[in-house]
């Protein structure tokens, strides 16, 4: 009975990155030597190089001192340098106020202390003579749009920091696109320069359609991040240089799921369907290994055939792996025993695999005893899989921090709540509302996600990890109220408020005539000392924050 | 239960170990005819005074001050250690003087409904559990009201839909008033689901009246009423969970104030 | 269909519970605004927006989270259109709750000062300061004073309470305006124990405590308690109390030796003496007299009936006139003392007649002097005289010149022969100047005394030949008493003779035999000192000690009045009971009652019977007294 409204299957270009790109664009841009050497053959019928530099790029101009990308943030796109000159900043980095950041320092005792005074009871008031930042720091494009923070003093800069240039035809962010992982340094422009920007998709079809195309990103990445990865394998511990070298070598990349998983799984989720049926297969059970799956960023489900359905028995994370025992079983029997397991992505995987033959030659032999095999997650009751299954569905195998309540305790006394509210100047930034399993609850706080999707998109770098503790926190000065982070947010974690002066006037855009907006979210109480409040403040032990990476987060610490 | 055991464990040993050492030094001190009263109403009066830091240490929730779960073991805990200490205060049940049998009435009603509360704060979360819904407590107008707008909905489609009036009849004779707000709520109180009765009760006994296109309707009136008899549990227990503090901290405000004076006046008149 | 209700988790922004008010249209279970009231307590829910101006049009603004603009847009003057009436908004739970605590704060210290203020507390009798009620007596006393009878700071302002909370604590002090003892109160025991330094000062509320009511046991002491500083430590009086002292009750003899063995066995079982016999021990002792001790009744009651004329046989003698060898009293002083005798007025009736008759009277016949009495002078007179008995040449003109002094002046030359003392008057009361001058003036002539035919009365002092000597009225005669008293207690010997006669004299006096010794057949006599002797008239049973109490009455009553007393009183019919009285040493005594042990005792004070703690016989105080005595309270009004 339900009202079915009709509308276009979604086609991949139905949103271009920019509409603004002409064909003429593409024109200039397949003239340029990175896209004249690539043999449009290559590509399928339905992805032409055109429609993807079309679709999936456009051209963007900065001034002198805007920053392109910022350390630590999240990014879906690359950069190739076509006109100007650019600057990377080498380590150490700038300092975090340039970038628009908030200096992660903690309060004392009696600093903390004075919040008891100090918080308001109006709720959300702004001294908005704080935001200097906001009016000073920040170069607002009317005509795109765009807001982006800038360097205001570029020689001091370049005095204070250690910098290489980037000069036309330079790529870069591919790794932080692809990967799924922070930008490792800051670039802004030193001369007024014109870039194209990929999105990810685009780069994914580039790479995987042209060997010139895959050869540069990969070795790039060999280069850059492999083989630190590869060392902190636990499979690989133990192994000397070179033989790392040669697992790098050989080692290949995949990525799997879309990049931009929260947007549909919200969609999802609001539709009220299944996100398991949509998790893209990486490998499936009865197939025969031909390698190790090692993930490096995003999660994937581990399910088996049960009767005529599945059964989730795990989900891995970064740094786990996946068809080791089986190889290992078949190389120490000579048999060949197919996969036991399915591996399936959630959201966005970025995977490297390892063949069997480089395992054969250098990991095997030095193996002291058979790993522990997936399928033995198999013997438990069926019933204890649904708080895995409850855990991977609603995406909290995502919470490095998640508030975990445990209704049979918690009272429902908001103490929690109210201890929030007393280290944000009087306001909660969490609803103690959420999803429920059991006697679980997983409350509508920040989970400090392994992997953010909140970050992606954020035009000013408000909202990023602290580089102490890799906690999500959103700089109050520097965000601008646009809401990105709050819609992408899988989980309503992240709310925008209306804020008000100090004498309890709502502020109120002069222009629009709408409120003022903030995002707001919990921010583990980072700038408070003692953890977070709510921990604390939790009369009957019922409220834990749990990281859902750990074997069994559900089990309480103190049992 | 092996939870609260575990939580309690610690703070109730310690107390326990220090009530006997008490005990034994007092006998020691009685037995020399020394005074014991002196002492044991200091002791006293400083765990009353522990007692009463809870309520600070809940407003100081921003500075680190040890986990409040552990503040509320101790504070249970002390609690009947102060019970302990007052019987070896006073030497007696019931005190002779005026005053001090209403000190003695106000430190019996702050222990009574402490211990009552900490019983009550142990049971209902798994009540409220097992309704399977959550709600938070000032959202409950919200949803009740959400509820009773919708059955009214339900109520008119069907009247427009079937052009029959029995099904809105109902509802305003039974309905109406059990959507008004939350009802049953005694019987929630001890745990009891009477609310849920009342509605098959009621709706089976109209739905003989009803033409078979009308049962559609009275089926969503009553998954509608059956939330909100789920609404009401958590109404009545989240509600009784705060109420029992509107009677205990006044009361331990009061006996700190009756107290107080009781050692002033003491300490003046001691010979 | 309707989908099945679900309940929307969140859909709006923060719940803020830490707000004291909520919507007071939810209240009423009706539909809340989503704003919420204002942190004062004012609706803010009237309207959902500000519409703006824009151009020449009204812009609705209402916020993404009412749901965005209205579909029916402001009016034309730029109002909102989804107007509510406002609503009251109401305190949360939480809000009350801080009321409430302030409110109950506020109450409290309304009532403690109600209770403070002097008007309430007279018009309800209830105080904040009074702890409870007192002992019905110590309530009779404090009177005017009220508290202030005991409390000093009371009534004296805070600067008074200011001084009282630092000042140091007087403990006893109040106490001892009305209570005495027999030491120091602060003491313990009101003693001071040579043995026990460690024994702090105590004080009084260490165990009296007040105001617990006014039928309050103030006394009560636990018997742990008594042994945390006696030594001598024991489980329970029937198991293991220390033993009885060795004559235990009777430590020494009393004043009268009345031989019970004799007189139960002997007398009283004599068919002469059996009407006269007492009626078991009541017959003596009574019940109604006396704690620690059973005291007897009067010797009239008791003794009187077999041993009066014992004691009315024998005379006390004063004065014997001894025998002189020669007479150094002139008769001139003699009939200048006493006027003629009769030899002298025959004489002298002769002279005058020979006178008138004219013949001359013969010359005076020097008779030659012999005396009328043979005997040594009694041995007071020896001693009061201070001359030897022996020598009538030694005495002669002591006696004869005190006989003339007696002539003529009566009692007071006696009387000035006694030591001064305040004793003198006792010891020569009733007699009569006359009767002496009598006396006198017939021994200073030389003849022995005729006493006038007999009047009435044949007790007091009396005349006849050669003595003057005490009848004694009956038992207890004040008299022969004094003179006894006199004769132990007389003052110190001045010298070797003077020792010798005052030996004489007591060995006289004292003599079982015959004179007032008879009394010393029963009255004990005892070595008061080294030197000194007395005779115990009355004298109760030392008692064992000093913390002891010991009821009779009780124990008579609960055995039975018969055959009661030997339960405990057992006869010890082989002790030499007579042979402790011929010592002057009291201690030195043996009793003819067998001595009593705990197992006396512990027969029914045992557990699980009667009681048996340190306080059913023992007393804390020594010899506790009031100051202050109760006053009839029509008398004090009448003053």
């Amino acid at each position: 009975m339900t009202d079915v409204a009709m509308m276009a299957r979604p086609q991949r270009w139905d949103v271009p990155f920019d509409p603004a790109m002409t064909d003429a664009d593409v024109r200039l841009l397949l003239q340029r030597r990175e896209f004249r050497d690539i043999k449009p053959d290559n590509f399928p019928p339905h992805m032409p190089l055109e429609g993807i530099l079309k679709n999936d790029a456009r051209l963007v101009h900065f001034r002198p001192g805007d920053i392109v990308v910022r350390e630590g943030d999240y990014g879906n796109s690359a950069f190739l340098v076509l006109e100007g000159r650019l600057r990377v900043v080498l380590a150490p980095g700038l300092p975090p106020d340039l970038h628009g950041r908030q200096h992660g320092r903690q309060k004392g005792f009696f600093e903390a202390l004075a919040q008891l005074w100090t918080n308001r009871r109006i709720p959300e008031v702004r001294d908005i003579r704080r935001y200097r930042f906001a009016r000073e720091g920040l170069r607002h494009d009317y005509s795109s749009g765009n807001v982006r923070v800038f360097i205001q003093d570029i020689p001091a800069v370049l005095d204070k920091h250690r910098t290489a240039g980037l000069e036309d035809g330079a790529i870069f962010g591919e790794i932080a696109a692809l990967g799924r992982v922070p930008r490792t340094a800051s670039i802004f422009a030193e001369t007024d320069a014109r870039l194209l920007e990929i999105r990810w998709q685009g780069l994914r079809e580039l790479r995987r359609y042209d060997e010139n195309w895959r050869r540069q990103i990969d070795e790039r990445y060999r280069a850059n991040a492999l083989r630190t990865h590869l060392r902190d394998t636990k499979i690989f511990e133990g192994l000397d240089e070179n033989v790392l070298e040669a697992i790098a070598e050989r080692t290949l990349f995949e990525t799997y799921g879309s990049f931009d998983w929260h947007l549909s799984y919200k969609q999802l989720m609001q539709r009220g369907e299944n996100a398991e049926a949509k998790e893209p297969v990486i490998a499936q059970q009865g197939d025969y290994p031909d390698g190790v799956l090692l993930i490096r960023a995003g999660f994937a489900r581990v399910s088996m055939k049960l009767g005529t359905g599945k059964r989730t028995l795990t989900y891995l994370g970064a740094g786990d792996h996946y068809g080791f025992d089986e190889l290992y079983a078949n190389w120490k029997s000579g048999e060949t025993k197919p996969l036991q397991t399915t591996l399936t992505a959630v959201g966005y995987i970025d995977i490297l695999r390892v063949p069997a033959e480089v395992l054969e030659k250098h990991v095997f032999p030095r193996q002291a005893q058979p790993p522990k095999a997936l399928i033995s997650l198999a013997d438990r009751p069926l019933s204890d899989d649904a708080l895995i299954d409850w855990a991977v569905d609603k995406r909290f195998i995502n919470a490095t921090k998640a508030m975990l309540i445990d209704l049979d305790r918690c009272v429902r006394c908001d103490d929690c709540v109210r201890a929030c509210a007393s280290t944000h100047g009087g306001n909660p930034r969490f609803v103690r509302a959420g999803s429920t399993f059991d006697h679980w609850m997983v409350t509508n706080a920040c989970m400090h996600c392994a992997d953010p999707v909140c970050m992606i998109g954020c035009p000013t770098g408000a909202i990023h990890r602290s580089l102490e503790g890799g906690t999500v926190v959103i700089n109050d000065d520097t965000c601008i109220g646009c809401g990105t982070c709050a819609a992408s947010c899988p989980y309503d974690n992240i709310r925008m408020v209306e804020i008000t002066d100090v004498s309890g006037k709502e502020l109120v855009d002069p222009k629009t005539r709408q409120p003022i907006l903030k995002a707001t979210k919990c921010d583990l109480c980072e700038s408070n000392p003692g953890g977070p409040a709510c921990v604390r403040a939790c009369p009957h032990d019922a409220l834990r924050r749990v990281d859902f990476r750990d074997t069994n987060p559900f089990r309480s610490p103190n049992a | 239960m092996k939870a609260l055991a575990r939580a309690l464990a610690v703070p109730a040993g310690i107390s326990l170990l220090f009530v006997a050492g008490l005990a034994l030094w007092l006998h020691q001190r009685w037995l020399q005819l020394g005074d014991t009263g002196r002492i044991t109403g200091y002791i006293l009066f400083a765990v009353m005074l522990g007692l009463g830091v809870l309520n600070l240490r809940k407003r100081l929730s921003m500075v680190p001050l040890a986990r409040a779960a552990d503040w509320v073991s101790w504070h249970a805990v002390g609690g009947v250690l102060a019970l302990a200490l007052f019987w070896l205060h006073t030497n007696t049940l019931w005190p002779a003087g005026p005053y001090e049998q209403f000190l003695a009435l106000l430190f019996y009603l702050v222990t009574i409904t402490g211990i009552a509360g900490y019983a009550l704060q142990k049971v209902t979360p798994k009540w409220l559990t097992q309704t399977g819904i959550e709600l938070i407590f000032e959202r409950i107008p919200i949803e009740i009201v959400r509820l009773r707008l919708t059955a009214e909905r339900v109520v008119y489609d069907c009247c427009e839909a079937t052009g029959s009036e029995t099904l809105g009849r109902f509802y305003l004779e039974t309905l109406d008033w059990y959507f008004r707000k939350p009802r049953f709520l005694t019987s929630t109180l001890g745990g009891g689901r009477r609310g849920q009765r009342w509605v098959r009760q009621q709706c089976d006994g109209v739905a003989r009246a009803l033409q078979a296109n009308e049962i559609s309707y009275l089926e969503t009136l009553r998954q509608l009423a059956d939330a909100k008899a789920l609404a009401d549990i958590h109404y009545s227990l989240q509600g009784a969970t705060k109420l029992w503090l509107l009677v205990h901290v006044p009361l331990a405000a009061a006996v700190l104030v009756v107290a107080l004076w009781h050692l002033l006046v003491v300490s003046v008149y001691a010979l | 269909m309707t989908q099945p209700f679900k309940f929307i988790p969140v859909d709006t922004g923060y719940e803020r519970p830490n707000f004291p008010w909520r919507c007071g249209a939810g209240a009423h279970w009706t539909r809340p605004c989503t704003l919420g009231p204002s942190i004062h307590g004012q609706c803010r829910g009237t309207s959902e927006c500000a519409p703006t101006r824009k151009g020449d049009r009204w812009e609705c603004r209402r916020p993404a989270s009412l749901g965005g603009s209205c579909p029916v847009g402001p009016g034309t003057d730029g109002s909102c259109s989804q107007i509510h009436p406002p609503c009251a908004p109401v305190r949360t739970i939480r809000g009350w709750r801080g009321h409430l605590t302030v409110l109950a704060i506020v109450l409290m210290l309304s009532l403690i000062a109600a209770l403070h203020s002097e008007s309430f507390t007279r018009a309800s009798g209830v105080s904040s300061i009074n702890p409870g009620p007192l002992t019905s007596r110590h309530a009779q006393f404090v009177g005017e004073q009220g508290c202030a009878t005991c409390h000093a700071a009371h009534g004296q302002g805070p600067g008074g309470w200011l001084a009282a909370a630092f000042a140091p604590r007087d403990a006893s002090g109040r106490c001892v305006d009305c209570h005495a003892f027999g030491g120091s109160a602060e003491a313990a025991h009101n003693t001071t124990f040579e043995k026990r330094q460690d024994v702090a000062q105590t004080s009084c509320i260490m165990c009296h405590t007040e105001h617990k009511g006014q039928t309050a046991n103030l006394v009560q002491i636990a018997d742990a308690q008594c042994q945390t500083c006696h030594t001598e430590k024991f489980d329970h009086f029937a198991k293991n109390h220390p033993q009885f002292g060795p004559h235990y009750p009777y430590p020494e003899r009393g004043a009268i030796q009345f031989n019970h063995v004799a007189h139960f066995d002997k007398h009283f079982a004599d068919p002469r003496y059996k009407p006269n016999a007492p009626t078991g021990c009541v017959g003596c002792h009574r019940l109604d007299a006396g704690v620690n001790v059973m005291r007897t009744t009067k010797f009239a009651d008791m003794c009187a009936t077999c041993h009066t004329d014992q004691i009315t046989r024998r005379e006390f003698v004063l004065f014997r006139l001894p025998e002189f060898n020669e007479s150094k009293i002139a008769a001139a002083k003699v009939t200048e003392a006493c006027g003629p005798s009769p030899a002298e007025l025959e004489s002298l009736k002769a002279r005058l007649n020979a006178l008138t008759r004219g013949t001359p009277s013969p010359p005076a016949k020097n008779e030659p002097y012999s005396s009328i009495s043979a005997d040594p002078p009694n041995a007071v007179l020896a001693y009061l005289l201070g001359v030897p008995a022996d020598d009538p040449d030694a005495y002669g003109e002591s006696v004869q010149s005190l006989v003339l002094d007696m002539a003529r002046d009566g009692v007071m030359p006696l009387a000035d022969k006694l030591p001064a003392s305040a004793a003198r008057p006792a010891l020569l009361a009733g007699l009569n100047g006359e009767l002496v001058r009598r006396v006198a003036c017939a021994w200073a002539a030389n003849r022995e005394y005729e006493p006038p035919p007999e009047g009435k009365g044949t007790t007091g002092w009396k005349a006849d030949g050669l003595t003057l000597r005490l009848v004694p009225a009956g038992h207890a005669d004040p008299v022969v008493r004094s003179w006894l008293d006199f004769v132990v207690s007389g003052p110190p010997a001045k010298s070797k003779e003077d020792a010798a006669r005052l030996d004489a004299m007591r060995k006289e006096m004292l003599s079982t035999a015959e004179g007032p010794g008879a009394c010393v057949k029963c009255h004990a006599l005892t070595a008061a000192s080294a030197d000194k002797l007395q005779i115990d008239w009355s004298k109760h049973y030392a008692r064992s000690g000093p913390q002891t109490r010991f009821l009779h009455a009780p124990h008579v009553n609960l055995l039975g009045p018969d055959a009661t007393c030997t339960v405990c009183h057992k006869f010890d019919s082989t002790a030499d009971y007579a042979a402790a009285f011929k010592t002057l040493d009291p201690h030195q005594y043996v009793s003819n009652f067998k001595a009593m042990v705990t197992t006396t005792c512990s027969g029914c004070h045992a557990a699980g019977k009667v009681r048996a703690d340190c306080q059913a016989c023992h007393i804390y105080h020594r010899d506790h007294t009031f100051k202050k005595r109760m006053v009839n309270i029509d008398s004090a009004a009448a003053n």
